[in-house]
């Protein structure tokens, strides 16, 4: 599995629930962001054995997941992750695989910087 | 009174919800914590049209994409399926097409709501939806409530016959049918007036609620008589009931005529296994036969027949 590219600069800050001041879902979006890693482990693990259909799976339950919690960025590039992975299952062509891990490297970066 | 689904019991509206994500459960769970609801949920759409048969919820909230059976086919089976036709069922989906939403409506939803969701959207559809159940439940047990004496009406006792018969006949469990009349009615209706006849009818009515057991089904069947279905009670056991009942209003004073007695005359048709060679009409024409000798012998009496032996008794009061 490779790891996915470090970036610097702002794209590192941290980015925290739209929710964070709601104390109705304080304990839930810790519990979401404590299970992240799992998240995230389960997603490049299915990638780097070309499970895409669990992936896609993956990627379809934190993209509903995502902005329920507050994290709407999460969200959108699960959304994009989805999309890409749809698309590699029509077109096999090298630029969609390419655009594929892009999207999960976006995804893991997010979630990576997400904080309760 | 007969026992009903959980929800009509409770104050609480119950919400299914019908999705494989355990995050949207969570989600829901914190997000309608404050609500005076019971939240429910089921992660495929196997377990949530078992859960919607059994527990028949105020609200369905239906995920679209799911493995196994998407929501479509979920939606278009309750909407199949007699006992959960009726619950409102919100689409609670990712998918924001517009011929999926008109998809979802054409297949019978009440509402599409796209994730991720917004909290007081959420909430207000949600109160919506349970305020609409509850009106259309309200007017559903309206339609099957007569509006002067409050017991179940004609329309009501003629289902339900049908069903408890066919289900005793099913099972092989005993049932019994009662039909009380009011003996000279039409006397007290000429003599005191319309008014007083209304009030001798909600008193028979308020008897028969009282005296019956929770398992008993009071109706008003029209006019003065009333039926008593008696599920799971022998000929035997519903003689005794019937003759309570007929015996406690024969005892009572009424308040604006304490120097007239009223007395029922009643008819009773019961099986310890009913067989299936009769039929509900069948039933209630023997009841009413047994009432009509009952007025022929001198009113004020039950006339039981035991279908399974055959036998017909009369007690007189």
């Amino acid at each position: 599995m490779t790891p996915p590219p470090s970036s610097g600069g702002s794209s590192e800050k941290p980015i925290t629930s739209t929710y964070h001041d709601d104390p109705e879902m304080g304990e839930i979006i810790r519990d979401f962001v404590a299970e992240l890693p799992q998240r995230i482990h389960a997603m490049r693990s299915a990638f780097s054995e070309q499970r895409l259909l669990d992936l896609l799976h993956l990627a379809h339950q934190l993209k509903g997941a995502g902005g329920g919690y507050g994290f709407d960025q999460i969200s959108a590039a699960a959304a994009r992750l989805e999309l890409a992975l749809k698309s590699l299952q029509t077109d096999r062509a090298a630029d969609a695989a390419e655009r594929a891990k892009v999207a999960i490297d976006e995804v893991t970066s997010l979630c990576r910087r997400a904080t309760a | 009174m007969s026992s009903e689904p959980t929800q009509l019991q409770s104050s609480h509206a119950v919400i299914l919800v019908i999705d494989d994500s355990p995050d949207v459960h969570r989600l829901l769970g914190a997000r309608l914590k404050s609500e005076p609801i019971d939240l429910i949920c089921a992660a495929d759409g196997a377990m949530g049209l078992r859960m919607a048969r059994e527990l028949r919820p105020t609200v369905i909230l239906l995920d679209i994409d799911m493995p196994g059976m998407d929501g479509f086919e979920v939606l278009r089976q309750l909407k199949d399926d007699t006992p959960t036709h009726d619950i409102p069922v919100i689409m609670l989906t990712g998918m924001q097409s517009p011929q999926d939403k008109v998809t979802a409506f054409d297949l019978g939803a009440v509402d599409y709501i796209c994730k991720p969701f917004d909290l007081t959207e959420l909430r207000a559809r949600v109160r919506s939806a349970v305020r609409s159940s509850r009106l259309v439940q309200m007017l559903a047990q309206r339609a099957q409530i007569d509006g002067l004496t409050g017991l179940y009406n004609r329309a009501h006792f003629d289902a339900r016959l049908k069903d408890e018969l066919s289900g005793c006949q099913r099972h092989a469990r005993s049932l019994s049918l009662a039909v009380f009349d009011c003996d000279f009615f039409k006397q007290i209706n000429d003599t005191y007036g319309h008014p007083a006849g209304d009030e001798v009818l909600i008193g028979i009515a308020e008897t028969l609620q009282r005296e019956c057991r929770a398992s008993d089904i009071p109706c008003r069947y029209g006019g003065e008589e009333f039926c008593l279905i008696m599920p799971d009670t022998p000929p035997d056991d519903a003689f005794r009931v019937c003759e309570r009942i007929r015996q406690n209003l024969g005892a009572m004073v009424w308040p604006r005529h304490p120097e007239r007695s009223i007395t029922v005359s009643v008819g009773l048709v019961g099986a310890r296994k009913p067989s299936h060679e009769l039929t509900a009409a069948e039933w209630l024409e023997t009841a009413d036969k047994n009432l009509y000798t009952a007025k022929q012998t001198g009113r004020n009496r039950t006339i039981i027949t035991d279908l399974m032996s055959g036998s017909t008794l009369a007690k007189a009061g």
